[in-house]
């Protein structure tokens, strides 16, 4: 069992415990090769990978237990991920699930508003305007589920996240926290900045426990308060 | 005409009194992670197999897991047996007014109105209650694990709750024949203190045996199924000396999201403020902190047992070493059943299997 050296573009590859393979790059690479690494490993040993986890620079695969203790098995295993990371087809997520276009219907007003406001030297409405200008893109979930972190961010709105976390941000929180923002899907304590609300839902326990917002999905944010808004949902 | 012609499953309980943290567990879900999905599932898989086993579920079939003892339930209808295990040190049955010990890792047999009290449990500690056909709730994801915080495949359980029980089948055929020996080796491994752990290599990608002497901690503060906190008490992580530095600025729950990757149930966590945070079934699938390691499948039995102000003696090893010791364990659960897939050969003593001696 050998591990690949690292290099900038062609990740690193092993063993990080009995259970966990870790597909690492030192430079964070593209969102579309990062997709489609995670679906080709996925393909590659579909019976004995239990999840694969993706974020900026990690892909975390972890394998079905019949795997732990048979170490001719993990070795296959390794083998097989390490072919689909490094020879995977670059287009291979779309074969997965086909991006999908939301639209989430914000009022813009919120605890932390003018705070980012003043953070970022331009007016509340310049803010709403900023933040409902790009089109994001979904780059990965985590954290609770159907908590989107979204790409895209017009890095004029960055803004630290809180010193000391919120107890209770609301169900469709919508918040900011360094360069990245997102929406709550459910209420839970959370350090990003909060300038408004939506009612979209983005994860039920019971009616959506999988939450509607998939990697690669593109969002776009919509001003309730504004003429020209447009009902959320997908596009 | 036997009096087990009779199957057993199919019943339904009712939750008399369930302390917090009572929740039905199976072995988890997976393929949902890259969703934000927990894994969930039993913190102690060992004690989950060998009850799933005794009472002839799959080890998959959902369970009641337990953090402190006070939890009642009653039989509403049909035939229920059960078994209790973890480390459940007293369980009694009322059944037509009179009380009785039933032994631990013993299946009993459970008609309408009888009561089964979990007695002794320390807090911090597992106890598991398996029923035959497995508690009935619907699948979430493929799995019957409760998430409490997100509320994915329901809420702990509460006083009135009704538990339905899978049919087990139709004729009883789980009694098992139990090597003793074997089980009580399995008993002593769920209170054993050292846990086993591959220690993750500087900087990123995975540099092979970075070996560090044993290290001492006591659980201090956080010890739930979302995680455990660890303090340490004696030995040093050489290559962590940021361990025993000021607190870093944490920038956020999850720390700072740039270094945000997957991780799961046993993966420890520095959260930056002198102390090291193992992960638990219900901890989130990534997280920002930096990673120290992981605790070994193998020993992810011992690690559910260890409550607050109990020591960890954190013994590093390579990950070939983490796979023998997963398979020293599985080894250990088919030794208790006394050959292959559990189970097997006729029952050596039916009326002893399901407990209606009183051993005293």
């Amino acid at each position: 069992m050998t591990t690949m050296k690292p290099d900038q573009k062609i990740p690193s590859v092993g063993w990080s415990s009995d259970r966990h393979i870790r597909i690492v790059w030192r430079e964070t690479p593209e969102p579309e090769r990062m997709l489609s690494a995670a679906a080709a490993v996925r393909l590659a040993a579909a019976e004995q990978i239990a999840d694969v986890v993706h974020a900026y620079r990690v892909i975390t695969v972890t394998v079905s237990d019949d795997v732990i203790a048979d170490a001719e098995l993990a070795d296959e295993i390794l083998r097989r991920v390490q072919n689909a990371v490094h020879n995977g087809d670059a287009q291979q997520h779309n074969a997965i699930a086909t991006p999908r276009s939301f639209n989430i219907p914000v009022v813009y007003t919120g605890p932390d508003l003018s705070d980012v406001a003043k953070h970022c030297g331009c007016s509340v409405d310049e803010v709403v305007r900023r933040h409902t200008a790009p089109e994001y893109v979904v780059r990965f979930l985590g954290f609770m589920p159907g908590f989107a972190y979204l790409d895209n961010m017009d890095k004029k709105l960055a803004t630290p996240r809180l010193a000391t976390p919120r107890r209770s941000v609301p169900a469709g929180g919508v918040g900011i926290g360094g360069e990245q923002t997102g929406v709550y899907p459910r209420e839970s304590p959370g350090g990003w900045r909060i300038i408004g609300q939506t009612t979209l839902v983005l994860f039920d326990p019971i009616n959506m426990p999988e939450g509607l917002l998939r990697p690669g999905d593109k969002v776009r944010f919509t001003d309730m308060q504004s003429p020209a808004t447009t009902r959320g949902g997908a596009a | 005409m036997t009096r087990n012609t009779r199957g057993a499953g199919g019943g339904e309980i009712e939750v008399v009194a369930a302390p917090a943290h009572t929740v039905v567990q199976d072995l988890g879900r997976i393929g949902s992670a890259h969703l934000g999905v927990s894994r969930s599932g039993v913190a102690d898989w060992l004690s989950a197999r060998v009850l799933n086993r005794l009472i002839g579920n799959d080890d998959g079939a959902a369970v009641v897991e337990m953090s402190v003892g006070g939890g009642v339930f009653v039989v509403r209808t049909g035939v229920v047996d059960a078994v209790v295990g973890g480390r459940v040190g007293r369980a009694v049955v009322r059944s037509g007014g009179l009380d009785r010990m039933v032994p631990v890792w013993r299946v009993v047999r459970l008609r309408v109105d009888d009561v089964l009290r979990i007695e002794e449990l320390a807090a911090g500690e597992k106890g598991y209650v398996a029923v035959r056909g497995g508690i009935d709730r619907p699948r979430v994801l493929g799995s019957r694990s409760t998430h409490a915080k997100s509320g994915v495949g329901g809420k702990p359980l509460a006083e009135g709750d009704r538990l339905g029980v899978c049919d087990g089948g139709g004729v009883v055929h789980g009694d098992v024949r139990v090597d003793r020996d074997a089980l009580l080796s399995v008993v002593r491994v769920l209170g054993g203190e050292v846990v086993r752990a591959v220690l993750w290599g500087k900087g990123e990608g995975f540099s092979g045996a970075l070996v560090e002497d044993d290290v001492e901690f006591v659980v201090d503060g956080r010890c739930d199924r979302v995680g455990v906190r660890l303090r340490l008490i004696g030995g040093k992580l050489k290559n962590f000396d940021h361990l025993s530095r000021s607190p870093v600025e944490v920038t956020s729950p999850g720390g700072d999201v740039f270094l945000s990757e997957g991780v799961g149930h046993g993966v420890v966590q520095s959260p930056g403020d002198g102390t090291l945070l193992v992960l638990g079934p219900d901890g989130s699938p990534t997280g920002g902190y930096p990673v120290v390691g992981t605790v070994i499948c193998a020993d992810l039995p011992v690690l559910a047992h260890r409550g607050v102000g109990a020591r960890v003696r954190v013994r590093w090893v390579t990950v070939a070493e983490a796979r023998t010791a997963m398979g020293d364990r599985l080894a250990m659960l088919d030794r208790v059943f006394g050959g292959e897939n559990g189970g097997g050969g006729g029952c050596r003593d039916r009326s002893e299997c399901l407990g209606e001696e009183d051993e005293g």
